[in-house]
């Protein structure tokens, strides 16, 4: 209904030379920005809660006092629990949706920008693309929808986990299932939504164009969704207890603890090699097909069963707190053994959410560097001898530490403060631990839920800052050289240009923050 | 983010980009409710029947799993068309 009244309004505003599409793709683009800017905060914010609650209830209950996980002995039990809602399911549903977002947009305003309709032989026969033709990333997210539908059905009413074993396996099958569904699905949504021939236009002056087909379009999406399960598959291998790596681990604890925190942080450098290559070799791929378009619906490829990875993401909390539940109630060990089954499947099976998500959000940030080239007509490239962009570069690599400093900082002072909390109550009041008197639960939910929201402003400040430095520093350009010529077109010129080469340093900064986060 | 709307709205006249930042804000922000609302919903049922047994837990457990997936997703695909 949206697109139909704004269609009305063009017939009204006559905008000339102006391709209505792009316009309007290039506001959706808000979206995608709107969408990441508050899972910014969720993340960072729920994770400062929840490990802040987690490393406080540990270091007092498990290490001083000697009680079980999630005994109701525990003044930062309740914290803790409440934790787990806030930062895996809020801060991570508000993840991904924010890379699920952000990589619609993209896709959506590289189309408009790069795709024409028309024959091969025929360059003066181009005429821009009908809406259902572009409709085709959303229209992916659809087809993935009715897939991920099918496969949650059999995996609750044809499957039966009747042993524990069957957990792990289950919520693997369900990925796997969800994949071999979408590859023809895929196909299906690409034929239906492209015209046989189309013409990719790669640089902004109609100069390279490239006659396409339906298939390229598929090709791109599915090198997304197979790298997807690659990488899957990996964190699985990483992470599950059933497999070599996290086996060794636990044998090096015999150790020490150090020799555990050296092989913990070894292994999870080492993690990342499968899947930088398999990103990489999907940008690759999908680059030589469709251009930046391609990267763009790689990441979509990868997110379009994003369905099943956020139930799977979603059942890793949700067995967390029943577990928490079943001891507080004290429901027996019975209960309590099939809860920790439970969740010990989901701890595994969260990581593999981060993967997607992770995964996607570094081909979005290369497909929208993609189509920031195109827009601002820098069809050359960038090259790495300029200095505005090394400098870029060289920030951007260095913000996700600072960012990562900023925050593991904020939870040790948090954590630090919980345990102190704990342990004054514990001291005021000894009945705490015999279970005679109710320990004070909010005293600790205020402590993480202060600490969250304090500590979220400088980590919040350090992303904006590199975004105003760049528009401060143009504007600046400008009115210092204002009153010195008093043409005001060159002016204009110059200040043109300090803003676009500011922008393009924000791009490689984008560009090195997340692949440096990864 | 009250300066990124009204500087997209004065400076760049981009009246549409703002609006659909805000929708983008607004339905992260539901997203994450929703997720929340859906967990807290869930998880004393789960613990209700693991009484029962292993197989009674696993399915509620990803059936709120699945409640939330599917909820998130389609309201990404639909707001989309509101912009």
């Amino acid at each position: 209904m949206g697109l139909n009244e704004t269609e009305v309004c063009t017939n009204i505003f006559d905008y000339a030379n102006c391709n209505f599409y792009q316009m309007l793709f290039e506001s959706i683009a808000g979206y995608g920005l709107g969408g990441s800017t508050v899972a910014l905060f969720g993340r960072v914010g729920g994770g400062i809660y929840t490990k802040a609650a987690d490393v406080g209830a540990d270091l007092v209950g498990k290490v001083e006092k000697d009680l079980p996980e999630d005994s109701p002995k525990n003044p930062a039990t309740i914290a803790d629990n409440v934790g787990d809602n806030v930062g895996d399911i809020a801060g991570m549903g508000a993840d991904l949706f924010g890379s699920f977002a952000e990589s619609t947009c993209a896709a959506l305003v590289i189309s408009s920008n790069c795709l024409f309709a028309g024959d091969g032989d025929k360059i003066w026969a181009i005429n821009s693309m009908s809406i259902n033709n572009l409709m085709f990333p959303l229209t992916m997210i659809a087809f993935g929808i009715v897939v991920c539908l099918i496969t949650s059905a059999i995996g609750i009413f044809v499957n039966r986990v009747d042993v524990e074993k069957k957990i792990e396996s289950t919520l693997k099958y369900q990925i796997i299932i969800s994949t071999v569904l979408l590859l023809g699905a895929l196909y299906l949504a690409a034929h239906i939504s492209y015209p046989a021939n189309y013409l990719l236009n790669e640089s902004r002056n109609f100069t390279t164009l490239d006659p396409k087909q339906p298939y390229h379009a598929y090709l791109c999406s599915i090198f997304g969704l197979l790298s997807g399960m690659i990488i899957g598959g990996f964190t699985e291998y990483m992470t599950s207890h059933t497999y070599k790596p996290v086996r060794e681990l636990a044998g090096s604890c015999r150790t020490g603890a150090a020799t555990n925190v050296i092989y913990g942080l070894a292994l999870g450098y080492l993690s990342t090699i499968v899947p930088v290559i398999c990103i990489a070799l999907t940008a690759y791929g999908s680059s030589k097909f469709l251009g930046y378009y391609g990267v763009a619906l790689g990441a979509l490829g990868m997110l379009s069963n994003l369905p099943i990875g956020l139930a799977i993401d979603g059942y890793g909390p949700i067995s967390d707190n029943a577990g928490g539940i079943a001891e507080m109630a004290e429901m027996g060990e019975e209960v309590r053994g099939r809860t920790d089954a439970l969740d010990a499947a989901g701890n595994t099976t969260a990581a593999i959410g981060k993967g997607f998500a992770i995964g996607s959000a570094a081909l979005v940030a290369l497909s929208l560097y993609g189509g920031f080239l195109h827009n601002s007509d820098l069809s050359g490239g960038l090259s790495l001898t300029d200095p505005s962009v090394f400098a870029g570069l060289l920030i951007g690599a260095m913000l996700p530490y600072a960012f990562s400093a900023f925050t593991m900082k904020s939870v040790g002072k948090a954590a630090l403060g919980m345990v102190e909390e704990i342990r004054k109550q514990i001291r005021e009041n000894p009945g705490i631990l015999t279970g005679t008197v109710e320990p004070d639960y909010k005293a600790c939910i205020r402590i993480s839920t202060r600490a969250s929201l304090i500590e979220m402003i400088a980590p919040g400040c350090l992303v904006r800052e590199a975004l105003t430095v760049g528009y401060l520093h143009s504007y600046a350009a400008w009115y210092c050289l204002w009153p010195q010529d008093y043409c005001w077109i060159p002016s204009r010129c110059y200040r043109f240009r300090s803003a676009t080469s500011y922008l393009r340093c924000q791009h490689w900064w984008c560009l090195g923050q997340r692949q440096e986060v990864y | 983010m009250f300066f990124i709307i009204y500087g997209a709205v004065e400076k760049f006249q981009q009246a549409y980009t703002a609006f659909a930042f805000v929708i983008g804000a607004i339905t992260s922000i539901a997203c994450g409710a929703i997720g929340m609302t859906i967990a807290t919903y869930t998880n004393y049922r789960v613990t209700f029947c693991a009484k029962r047994g292993l197989a009674d837990a696993f399915r509620t457990a990803y059936r709120g799993g699945c409640v939330m997936g599917f909820a998130l997703v389609s309201i990404a695909l639909v707001s989309k068309h509101i912009p």
